[in-house]
């Protein structure tokens, strides 16, 4: 499977130089084919829900309804879509470099534990300071614990992806033990949680929107993630090193910390996805945290070609199946797990539609080209 | 309570206190064996409850508790089963999201079973004892038909056997006549209100002591809602 695109590299002739229609061409296809493989998954679905009886076309009309049929509908999309940016993130600059990483989940938890069991200790201090702090301790936790993986990759040649995988569940049961154990708090009682957030520590919404900063933060690291890969040297040199790691080296660039800062950039973000869930949903650190954004990520990030700006509307696309879950449970009588089938789908159809990239005459500029 | 946060739940650890009485008649090892998700006081008071139900059959009874660590987890609640078993606990109930895997293993076993949440009668029709079920749509229906009537529903609502809040499945065919006296006794006792499974002297399994003599809890008793040890007889510990 590519992960990289290596059509990234060197292909940055502008429209001006070669043609509209080849330049159309060129760029439509990291696009089209997604879209054509997500269509085709959203159909295989649809015959399997004819198969138990029911109807696709209520279905998908309920998924939009609950996604994005009502301004209530957009908050519960959009309050989910903040930690899949993040996650996601964690999936794609990895995948720069030609690494699979699929362990955000873990750094998500930990992130969200580091923020609730240090803002115990921060409750004095005032929010404008703490909240930051809170952020860059949870970026820390996640940070070392996915960079560990890139470290372990490029040092000792341990499969990330496997190694990923593992430690997300090491991960999990380490927040357990230490919500349930050291940072406990002992008035929480049947749902095991570090101590309550001190009012001031809470994130705050938007203005004007019921939708946390979470959002607005991932929007932001998002473009900055993609100006990093697309507009500097560092970016590139991370491009060339996923191409072909051999070639990277023979031309002197520094493979390992690539490959260690890009996992550790990809581990900070989603530690913060875990700060924001502490600081403006849950309030507190508890078992919440693993609610599968981590995993949910990984789709997103192979939908959009592991592209920071494209992970935006794809995020907010899978954001709205999972907000469509209730509802579809209500409506239809279908069981919660449906939303989870659909988006299985949804990603083998798009892990088949990378061998499609390169097949279609259509797509290749030279048959544009003017003259 | 503030008044903008409501809470309503059942006295289930009620019915399993049932259930360990029918356990204790129907056990011929003398050991009862609990599969529970997390140590939270929900769970204790369960695990608790059913050795307490058992042991007014026989004060030597015990039981031992497995923590699966998760809500739903199919694969340690059938090792946790099964380990019971190899221990030689012969009557097996459970506290996890799906008592299924529990039911069906533990009869594949040989063991009697008592059921949680619902009547897990067709999982094991021979072996299945009782069970502590919950009642939610009689719950439901009073709520919406109190709101109909143009009253207002309490913001804590709390109830066992007799408000409907949970009920008791049908026993089943292995359960001895006797057996079926004292639950059927200690039921009506239930149904007048006022019953308490938890009397001192009470110890913990570590020795502490929970009540002194004399001293009891009332089912209604808020300090039940924060449990945090498991009674004497039980083997096992929440951490």
């Amino acid at each position: 499977m590519t992960i990289a695109d290596p059509v990234d590299i060197g292909t940055r002739e502008r429209f001006s130089s070669e043609g509209w229609l080849a330049w159309l061409a060129r760029r439509s296809e990291a696009v089209v084919i997604p879209v054509l493989a997500l269509l085709a998954g959203l159909a295989v679905f649809g015959v399997f829900l004819m198969l138990v009886g029911k109807s696709p076309a209520d279905f998908y009309g309920l998924v939009f309804q609950a996604a994005y049929g009502s301004s209530f509908s957009w908050q519960n999309t959009l309050s989910r879509t903040g930690p899949l940016l993040f996650a996601a993130l964690c999936v794609a600059l990895p995948a720069k470099l030609g690494l699979v990483v699929i362990g955000g989940e873990g750094a998500i938890v930990l992130g969200g534990v580091a923020a609730g069991a240090l803002a115990a200790a921060l409750a004095s201090w005032p929010g404008a300071i703490a909240i930051p702090v809170l952020g860059l301790a949870a970026s820390f936790v996640g940070a070392v614990w996915i960079g560990a993986i890139g470290w372990l990759r490029y040092a000792r040649g341990v499969n990330e992806t496997i190694a990923s995988l593992l430690t997300a569940y090491i991960a999990i049961a380490l927040m357990n033990h230490l919500v349930e154990g050291p940072f406990r708090d002992p008035a929480s009682l049947n749902k095991p949680s570090t101590a309550p957030l001190a009012e001031h520590l809470r994130v705050g919404n938007i203005p004007g929107w019921d939708v946390h900063w979470g959002l607005a933060v991932g929007v932001v690291v998002c473009i900055l993630s993609w100006l990093l890969i697309d507009r500097t040297t560092w970016g590139f040199a991370a491009r060339i090193a996923g191409g072909n790691v051999r070639a990277a080296e023979v031309q002197g660039l520094p493979v390992g910390r690539l490959i260690i800062s890009f996992t550790a950039l990809g581990g900070a973000f989603a530690g913060l996805a875990g700060m924001f869930e502490v600081t403006a949903v849950h309030g507190s650190a508890n078992a919440s945290l693993a609610a599968g954004y981590g995993y949910t990520g990984i789709l997103i990030a192979f939908l959009a070609r592991q592209n920071p700006l494209a992970i935006i509307p794809v995020a907010i696309l899978l954001a709205g199946f999972e907000a469509s879950s209730g509802l579809i449970q209500r409506r239809m009588d279908l069981p919660d797990a449906t939303v989870l089938v659909l988006q299985g789908f949804v990603f083998v159809a798009i892990l088949l539609s990378e061998s499609l990239y390169g097949r279609f005459k259509i797509f290749a500029p030279e048959r544009w080209r003017a003259g | 309570m503030p008044t903008n946060v409501g809470s309503y739940f059942g006295y289930i650890g009620l019915g399993q206190y049932l259930n360990g009485i029918v356990a204790g008649h129907m056990s011929t090892t003398r050991k009862l064996g609990f599969v529970a998700a997390k140590p939270i006081p929900q769970v204790l008071q369960n695990i608790n409850s059913y050795l307490l139900g058992a042991r007014q059959v026989d004060p030597a009874i015990t039981c031992q508790v497995i923590f699966t660590g998760e809500w739903s987890l199919a694969v340690k609640e059938a090792e946790a089963t099964n380990a019971l078993a190899d221990a030689g606990c012969d009557v097996i109930t459970c506290h996890v999201d799906g008592p299924k895997v529990v039911m069906e293993t533990a009869a594949g076993r040989d063991c009697f079973v008592c059921g949680y949440h619902a009547n897990q009668t067709p999982l094991a029709p021979e072996r299945y004892l009782t069970g502590a079920e919950w009642n939610w749509p009689g719950v439901y229906t009073r709520m919406v038909q109190t709101m109909l009537d143009g009253g207002t529903i309490s913001n804590f609502d709390r109830g066992g056997l007799a408000e409907g809040y949970i009920k008791m499945s049908p026993l089943g065919p292995a359960v001895s006549d006797t057996a079926r006296n004292q639950f059927e006794a200690t039921m009506a006792d239930m149904m007048k209100g006022g019953f308490a499974a938890y009397k001192g002297p009470l110890l913990d399994n570590k020795g502490n002591t929970i009540l002194g003599d004399g001293a009891s809890l009332l089912e209604t008793d808020i300090a039940l809602e924060s449990m945090d040890y498991l009674v004497e007889g039980v083997v096992g510990a929440t951490s």
